[in-house]
């Protein structure tokens, strides 16, 4: 091995370290939940874990000492391996729990977790001890808010490789400093979680759980609510409740994790006209009605409920639900592929594959891109009916104003291309062992996406590769693809400097 | 995956049209006669075209709703989770899959997803649950009659029972949560693992300290 290379692996696994560290540290939260529930078992899974895990990141973080700058590509390639073995170490407690039939399944859970998918598949979740429930929860938290965020805000500040982390994991910068920018986010989501609980707390007491319990279901709810997640406590998701008001207040915290923190933070310091100007929040406001529009059209032609109010209230639930990525559920998985019809499915995969705002939690392509590119679109329409000595500029408003460039325009493109080649990529593999085209082509977009609804492909006895392939859709999609193939450019050029 | 053939062996859910179907040679005379007996006893007819509620699952329901929408059925399961009260009645979810039988903790035996129904029936009736199936519970084994809904006019579109009646058939119990030697021992393992690895990150952060004083002591001198 080289000296260059050498350094680049002991630059990189000193960072994937210290993420691992973290990670381990935040068991310390569940195995508490474990400790006050009197769930032993769950607890000692937990001890063993954090001791596994903080023992890693010990030993790499102090055996691997950083040498030199960071660079941009080894930034990257630090989220990507980090958020590997994120899913490893955060599936072992789970694993060791018994709840999953391989530790494979285990990792699906902890991706699905970490990039907010919500898709699971675990065994008996109705018997799932409160401690193992929260963990599958916080994960959720952790991956949303981005768990190197988090490094990068309380570990790192001031450390010149914390803006290409930052970065790689598909955030922008709120405020100039990414360091900064990652508290806000955490400050906010904090603050958030504190009120999201209590009112949702409080909501679930008066639908008739007791206290104890409706907090806990109100955080775990929160968690994956706002982090566009998907998990729930129970396995029948939100229509385990069967309460409007519940549905309601979710979704509101899935309508706040959809949107741009950096636009939530302009509403905050006193100027609520951004949301309005922004480009990303009313091409987000279109889309939403354009598919709300679709999938109630689509509800309605195939008779799926027996009247309007029924239809509104599923079909607007389960859109803002797969619109904003998070993936709960007011229907049965299987009744959805059977009874929504073809074109309310169709309507919901478009609003999965698109997604919510940058710099949110949401997955997809994001509203952004679509923004621009039906700008772009708009703006050559024009310039083929102009003069040719006519110069058009394109101007739009997104935190400030901006002059559409071609290089955004191709970035907005490349990014787009990139998710349509990896929901093409999981609807393939769905066809190859069988599954129908619908099916295959929502499940494939339900997971790069990172929203988790499913019309029951999902399951633990699908085949392995299929899991895999999965696993891969959600990682690269949560990170925006882009990370993970420089991790693998990186990699090939690390093998080819070793040759 | 419990095939659909099986339900006959269970006797759990006959479709209606299946039941309606059987035995279509010998019944002529049967209603022959049975219209006889209604021509001269009238009042036996109310009490005759009843049918009796069948026993349904939830992969049944799932499957064949439209068979059964509006239907009174039977259905047996776990209850699992919480009850909901709501005024004078309330919700509760009935769970029909493997690990209501068996439990996953005893039983050690992966079946995939839970699966049941939520229930809406009267207070007075969910009362009767003395116990749910939560973490190191197993909860109430109960029958409920009711009438499906595939979509519910009262609940916003669920896919739901209203049971008019509860009937416990076999109290819950408490589930082992004790774990075995072999976590125990992982555990020490474990715990001695992380105190070797905080070694060298412990000698290092003393030498940082070190060097550190010797630093703020050369600047002193």
């Amino acid at each position: 091995m080289t000296g260059t290379t050498r350094r680049d692996l002991e630059n990189i696994f000193h960072y994937v370290g210290m993420v691992l560290m973290a990670l381990g540290y935040c068991m310390a939260l569940p195995l508490a939940v474990c400790l006050l529930s009197r769930e032993w078992e769950p607890a000692l899974d937990f001890v063993i874990s954090m001791g596994v895990t903080v023992g890693v990141g010990n030993l790499l973080f102090s055996f691997l000492r950083p040498r030199g700058r960071v660079t941009w590509n080894q930034g990257l390639v630090i989220v990507s391996l980090s958020w590997l073995a994120a899913m490893a170490f955060s599936a072992l407690p789970l694993y060791l729990n018994g709840h999953f039939s391989s530790f494979l399944d285990a990792c699906f859970e902890t991706m699905s977790g970490l990039a907010t998918t919500g898709l699971t598949l675990i065994h008996d979740l109705d018997h799932l001890s409160y401690g193992m429930n929260f963990w599958r929860h916080l994960i959720m938290f952790l991956g949303g808010q981005g768990i190197v965020v988090l490094v990068v805000s309380y570990f790192m500040a001031g450390s010149s490789v914390a803006a290409q982390m930052y970065i790689g994991e598909g955030r922008e910068s709120i405020v100039p400093n990414v360091v900064e920018s990652s508290r806000f986010i955490w400050k906010v989501s904090v603050a958030y979680l504190a009120a999201g609980t209590v009112s949702l707390g409080v909501c679930l007491m008066l639908q008739g759980m007791a206290p104890v319990r409706s907090f806990f279901h109100a955080a775990c709810l929160f968690m994956a609510g706002f982090d566009t997640g998907g998990f729930t406590p129970q396995a029948q998701s939100v229509l385990y409740y069967h309460s409007l008001p519940v549905e309601l207040i979710t979704m509101v915290f899935m309508l706040l994790g959809m949107l741009n923190f950096a636009v939530q933070y302009e509403v905050w310091r006193g100027r609520p006209r951004e949301l309005f100007k922004n480009l990303e929040t009313r091409t987000l406001t279109f889309t939403l009605l354009a598919t709300l529009g679709l999938v109630l059209s689509g509800l309605t032609l195939a008779g799926t409920f027996g009247g309007f109010g029924a239809d509104l209230r599923r079909g607007a639930y389960q859109l803002v639900s797969g619109h904003s990525g998070t993936g709960f559920m007011t229907v049965y998985g299987p009744q959805m592929g059977a009874r929504w019809g073809d074109l309310a499915l169709f309507a919901l995969i478009i609003a999965m594959g698109l997604g919510g705002c940058s710099c949110s939690t949401s997955g997809a392509i994001k509203a952004i891109r679509v923004g621009l590119l039906s700008r772009d679109l708009k703006q050559r329409v024009k310039k083929a009916l102009s003069p040719p000595s006519v110069v058009l500029v394109e101007r739009f408003h997104h935190i400030r104003e901006y002059v559409m460039s071609n290089e955004m325009v191709a970035t907005a493109l490349m990014v787009t291309l990139l998710y349509l080649g990896l929901y093409l990529l999981g609807t393939l593999v769905g066809l190859f062992y069988g599954y129908g085209l619908t099916a295959s082509a929502f499940e494939s977009v339900s997971a790069a996406g990172n929203v988790g609804l499913t019309t029951g492909v999902t399951s633990y006895n699908m085949p392995v590769l299929m899991k895999i392939i999965y696993i891969f859709e959600m990682w690269a999609g949560r990170l925006e693809v882009l990370a993970v193939l420089s991790m693998f450019a990186y990699l090939a050029s690390v093998f080819r400097r070793r040759r | 995956m419990r095939s659909l053939s099986d339900r006959s062996d269970t006797g759990a859910a006959l479709l209606p049209s299946e039941r309606k179907g059987r035995g279509k040679a010998g019944g002529s005379c049967l209603a022959f006669l049975a219209a006889l007996l209604l021509l001269f006893f009238p009042g036996v007819k109310a009490a005759g075209a009843e049918e009796a509620p069948v026993r349904v699952d939830t992969l049944t329901l799932q499957e064949h709703w439209e068979e059964y929408d509006g239907e009174e059925v039977i259905f047996v399961g776990e209850a699992v989770g919480d009850v909901m009260v709501r005024g004078d009645h309330a919700w509760v979810t009935l769970n029909d899959d493997h690990y209501s039988r068996r439990a996953l903790r005893e039983a050690g035996e992966l079946r995939g997803g839970n699966s049941g129904i939520g229930v809406w029936l009267p207070r007075r009736e969910a009362e009767k649950i003395g116990r749910l199936g939560r973490y190191g519970s197993m909860g109430d084994r109960v029958e409920v009659r009711g009438v499906f809904h595939a979509d519910c006019s009262q609940h916003g579109g669920d896919f739901d029972i209203h049971a008019t009646s509860l009937e416990v058939l076999e109290r819950g119990r408490d589930l082992n949560d004790s774990p075995d030697s072999g976590k125990y021992l992982a555990t020490v393992f474990s715990l001695l693992f992380l105190v070797g690895a905080s070694v060298p990150l412990y000698l290092r952060r003393m030498a940082e300290r070190r060097s550190a004083r010797a630093l703020l002591r050369e600047d002193a001198d």
